[in-house]
């Protein structure tokens, strides 16, 4: 074959291997969400990549014991053919209140559960008043390699 | 006297420039687009592939009897379809070194060694192949 022609033949190849490759790549995915435990059972706060239609639904934060721990967890459902494994930090404002190691075998789920003390959660206070339970708006910041991952939670009850 | 110069702009290499940079065009929407969507290995084959695809599409064009210039006006005779090919190629080269270098996951000494290995095979194989070349041309 003369150089011109496989040198096209080659431009051809690269380009269709370039679409199989794309396509592939954008056919498998990760996702990565932070659950909350609740009496309802697990509760999503917050995923990435998250679906456009749920991008500006405003869903109620759940609702925590000020006295009490919350319960959270890391699930990583990996579609790659490879695993995947990262250290995570949890924080509350400038607070570590967490961390550890996430794995997911290839195609595979892997989850992480840790526990916070609600009184470790930051936030700000809510309306209060009198006769109200006082309330906190509190925040949790996830970061899990380079994914970060932003929930709220109100925390109700304690001193008054 | 008969016009010897022709005429100041070759049609079929301006069509090829449009071309050109259309596919520019559309890798920099691919990169805005899809660079989130694209795993670290998904984005290092993408550009390796643009790569070698511009570039073998820079060295069909060289071979072309009748010249890959664009304009035969002076001063601008380096305006060519095979440059713009291998520009565009050394570009998505470029930065597949970066996505390479910015994966998490490969420790930095394999990094390292793998792009300086790399550089100097580029050096020494373009070096001895173009010498080789060279030596053909006489013929």
């Amino acid at each position: 074959m003369e150089p011109r022609r496989r040198a096209l033949v080659v431009a051809g190849v690269a380009l269709v291997l370039l679409v199989i490759v794309i396509g592939v790549d954008i056919a498998m995915d990760r996702t990565i969400s932070l659950d909350l435990s609740t009496s309802n059972g697990w509760v999503t706060l917050a995923r990435d990549p998250i679906a456009e239609s749920e991008r500006f639904r405003y869903t109620p934060p759940p609702t925590i014991d000020a006295n009490g721990s919350a319960m959270f967890r890391i699930v990583v459902d990996n579609d790659y053919p490879w695993s995947f494994a990262r250290s995570f930090v949890a924080r509350s404002g400038a607070t570590i209140v967490a961390e550890g190691t996430i794995e997911a075998p290839a195609r595979g789920r892997g989850v992480a559960e840790f526990t916070v003390n609600a009184s470790a959660i930051g936030g700000e206070p809510g309306p209060g008043g009198v006769d109200s339970p006082r309330e906190k708006s509190g925040y949790l910041q996830i970061e899990i390699g380079d994914v970060e991952l932003y929930a709220n939670v109100f925390v109700r009850g304690g001193g008054g | 006297m008969t016009a010897e110069k022709g005429p100041i702009l070759h049609l079929r290499n301006v069509i090829i420039l449009v071309g050109i940079l259309v596919s520019t065009i559309g890798i920099i929407y691919f990169a805005v687009e899809f660079v989130d969507r694209l795993s670290d290995w998904g984005r290092l084959a993408s550009l390796v592939l643009l790569s070698v695809h511009f570039i073998a599409l820079g060295l069909y064009f060289e071979g072309e009897p009748g010249g890959t210039h664009v304009t035969t006006r002076r001063g601008l005779r380096w305006l060519r379809v095979t440059s713009a090919l291998y520009i565009i190629g050394m570009v998505a080269a470029f930065t597949a070194v970066i996505v390479f270098l910015g994966i998490d996951r490969l420790d930095p000494l394999i990094k390292l060694g793998v792009t300086m290995l790399l550089g100097l095979a580029l050096i020494v194989g373009a070096a001895t192949r173009f010498r080789s070349h060279g030596e053909g041309d006489e013929q």
